[in-house]
């Protein structure tokens, strides 16, 4: 009889295609979910991005308050009825001309019918609408005759607002926080350290339980072990494909959100997509190590279960709670600062969503750095560990 | 060199389980039984021959070669029937059988085919769908797919139909005429009767008695029952100094042990008595095994 003399001291082929044939499903539905998310989520946060500008436009807006203002005047002089709606039909330019002319020499001012469009133009860079500043330029017109009853103070729209939120009970500062908020930062935020993270991590619990621990504890590992094949082919083999699954669905996830990004984004800042993704990848594999290490140690599958579950939805949990510490939850009054002290009791904490979102901007934080070196570590070790201990531990078969 | 060498094992699990201080070889071509009951230890000597457990005490070789240090090289001369049946999930019986051939190897595929066609198996269905004795067979199969000189077989035939039973049986016998070592565990009396040169019968972890079956047979005591027609013939007979293993006064019936020696002596003294009947009880296993088992019973009634 012919015998292949061989012996799978590293890795076994045959085994690599039972463990592929074995979990593909799951890998692929998985993968599935995170693609639809992370696809969901980007064209959600263009949607945010379309709404509103961070583009500074207060030099418009001032300058546009001043033709506002002197129109208002001049209509007020001559019984004339000029106005931005008049104004933007673009039909009647020779009486603005006229009426820019007359406030110019009577105020010392320079004032054009260029310049008004300018202030036009840059205002509507804002993204919000023209009328919008008209109509606001109307309130603060109103009022800058009057002044207060009793206080002779000037009144003002966003003095009225201010103390009408004061009377609802809602902190007039915490208004100024919220405009100042910055809701794509937010959702990235919330992406990567929370939702995204959720499918991967139910895999890969998964998949290390029944890589090793199940495959003891149901005592189907006998057959692997009774062919000439290694503990440490069985071992490294298993890691092998817990390391390229990951890798292979960040990258098709990663791979579709730049695309869609594309879509939806005129400029999109590539680099940091892929920093941001390969951060993602190494504190899930920190994850996994952890999991296939208890999976090597624990004979039985519950226990193994329990200790890569365990801890990984306390990373989760912590990560979600830490959340709500973060700055901008804070800034919204979603949160409390004291509760970002939950970042630094889980795994994902050291996962800087932030600072690894400025790769490809101009000032690179580089303190994500040794974050992910701190992982790279952990994951090292604890694959390390795991194969050691599964070629020396007694089985139960 | 002994094929299969077992020294001094000791495992200890805690709560007085495990194996201690077991040690027995087997030579080529030889069919070792492993008999005890449940939890003596049968299949934790086979996880050290398998290299799934390292011994505390002790070793274990095979080939000369120790069984945890190079428990992988010797899989391709040793063929592994699982006590307990677990197949891997979500396939079906011929893919398994495919997956093994390739993690060991096998291109040739006639002897598999034998088998195959021998234990009326047909591999074609799913795992999970296939009955216990389905997966039996399947695990005899996968066990001697590559036709090795060495096999080792927890409680081989439970699970299988008497029929099937008796198909292993011969097929083992088949085997043995062939040159193959043969290590097996069982509680079943009959099969190791039928296949084993060598007994070992283990209990709580020790060995208590090894023996070779052929020689037990000749050497061990008889067993005799003598009915009588007459009260006076039955006391008197009652009277002798014989080992009586039970006496039944109302069916005037004697049950008596005797060792080899004393056979001439019995038979001189019989014939001077009027018999209704004499039967022989003959010699099994069984009732040897049971001689330990009920020991330890006694014992147990001591320690109380």
């Amino acid at each position: 009889m012919e015998k292949n003399k061989k012996t799978a001291r590293f890795f076994s082929k045959p085994l690599m295609r039972q463990t592929i044939k074995s979990n593909w499903i799951l890998c692929v539905a998985i993968m599935m979910i995170m693609v639809l998310l992370a696809n969901v989520m980007n064209y959600a946060m263009s949607m945010m991005a379309t709404e509103r500008s961070d583009v500074d436009v207060t030099e418009y807006q001032e300058s546009f308050y001043t033709y506002l203002g002197s129109l208002a005047t001049y209509d007020t002089m001559t019984k004339q009825e000029l106005s931005y709606q008049d104004f933007a039909t673009g039909k009647n330019d020779a009486a603005y001309e006229t009426a820019f002319a007359m406030m110019n020499a009577k105020t010392n001012m320079k004032l054009s019918v260029k310049g008004f469009q300018d202030s036009i133009d840059g205002l509507s860079q804002s993204g919000i609408r023209i009328d919008k500043y008209v109509k606001q330029f109307e309130y603060a017109y109103a009022l800058k005759e009057s002044e207060g009853v009793f206080d002779k103070k000037a009144l003002t729209p966003s003095g009225m607002l201010t103390i009408t939120l004061d009377m609802m009970g809602v902190s007039s500062e915490m208004v100024e926080k919220m405009s100042e908020m910055d809701p794509a930062s937010m959702m990235n935020q919330m992406y990567y350290t929370a939702m995204g993270l959720l499918p991967i991590f139910i895999l890969i619990v998964i998949l290390a339980n029944s890589l090793i621990a199940d495959q003891v504890d149901r005592g189907s590992m006998a057959y692997v072990l009774s062919t000439p094949t290694k503990r440490s082919a069985v071992a490294i083999t298993q890691l092998v494909f817990i390391i390229v699954v990951p890798f292979l669905i960040l990258s098709v996830v990663c791979a579709t959100r730049i695309g869609t990004s594309f879509l939806f984004y005129d400029k999109v800042n590539v680099a940091g997509m892929l920093a941001l993704f390969g951060g993602m990848y190494i504190l899930v594999e920190a994850v996994c190590g952890l999991c296939y290490m208890g999976s090597c140690l624990f004979s039985q599958s519950k226990k193994s279960m329990a200790f890569g579950g365990g801890l990984t939805v306390w990373f989760f949990l912590a990560s979600m709670i830490g959340l709500f510490g973060s700055e901008n939850m804070v800034n919204t009054g979603m949160g409390v600062s004291e509760l970002s002290i939950f970042n630094k009791l889980t795994l994902v904490g050291l996962y800087d969503v932030n600072s690894l979102s400025t790769i490809g901007t101009g000032s690179i934080d580089f303190t994500f750095a040794w974050k992910l070196l701190i992982l790279v570590g952990i994951a090292a070790a604890c694959y390390t560990v795991g194969v050691i201990k599964f070629s020396k531990k007694d089985l139960p078969l | 060199m002994s094929v299969i060498e077992i020294h001094d094992l000791t495992k200890d699990y805690g709560h007085g389980r495990g194996v201690f201080h077991v040690s027995a070889q087997v030579e080529k071509g030889q069919c070792y039984g492993f008999l005890g009951p449940n939890g003596a230890g049968k299949s934790t000597t086979i996880r050290h021959l398998m290299g799934f457990s390292k011994p505390q005490i002790g070793r274990t070789l095979i080939d000369g070669k120790d069984c945890w240090t190079y428990s992988a090289e010797l899989q391709r001369e040793v063929g592994y029937l699982p006590g307990e049946i677990a197949f891997p999930t979500g396939m079906t019986g011929a893919q398994f059988l495919d997956m093994q051939k390739k993690m060991r190897g096998i291109s040739d595929v006639t002897y598999l085919d034998r088998l195959l066609k021998r234990f009326e198996l047909d591999p074609d269905i799913g795992l999970k769908q296939m009955s216990l004795g389905t997966k039996r067979k399947l695990a005899v199969v996968t066990a001697f797919m590559h036709d090795p000189k060495i096999l080792i077989l927890d409680e081989p035939t439970s699970g299988l139909d008497p029929i099937m039973q008796e198909i292993f049986i011969d097929y083992i016998l088949e085997e043995k005429k062939r040159g193959k070592t043969i290590f097996l565990s069982s509680h079943i009396f009959h099969e190791v009767d039928a296949l084993c040169d060598r007994i070992a019968i283990i209990r709580d972890g020790k060995i208590v008695s090894e023996f070779d079956p052929e020689v037990l047979k000749k050497e061990s005591d008889k067993i005799y029952r003598v009915t009588f027609e007459d009260e006076n013939q039955w006391k008197a007979f009652t009277s002798h100094n014989y080992t009586f293993t039970s006496i039944n006064k109302p069916k005037l019936r004697a049950r008596i042990q005797l060792k080899n020696s004393e056979i001439t002596s019995f038979i001189t003294d019989i014939s001077q008595f009027h018999i209704k009947d004499f039967t022989e009880f003959p010699f099994s296993l069984e009732d040897y095994f049971m001689q330990f088992y009920h020991e330890d019973r006694k014992f147990e009634g001591v320690k109380q």
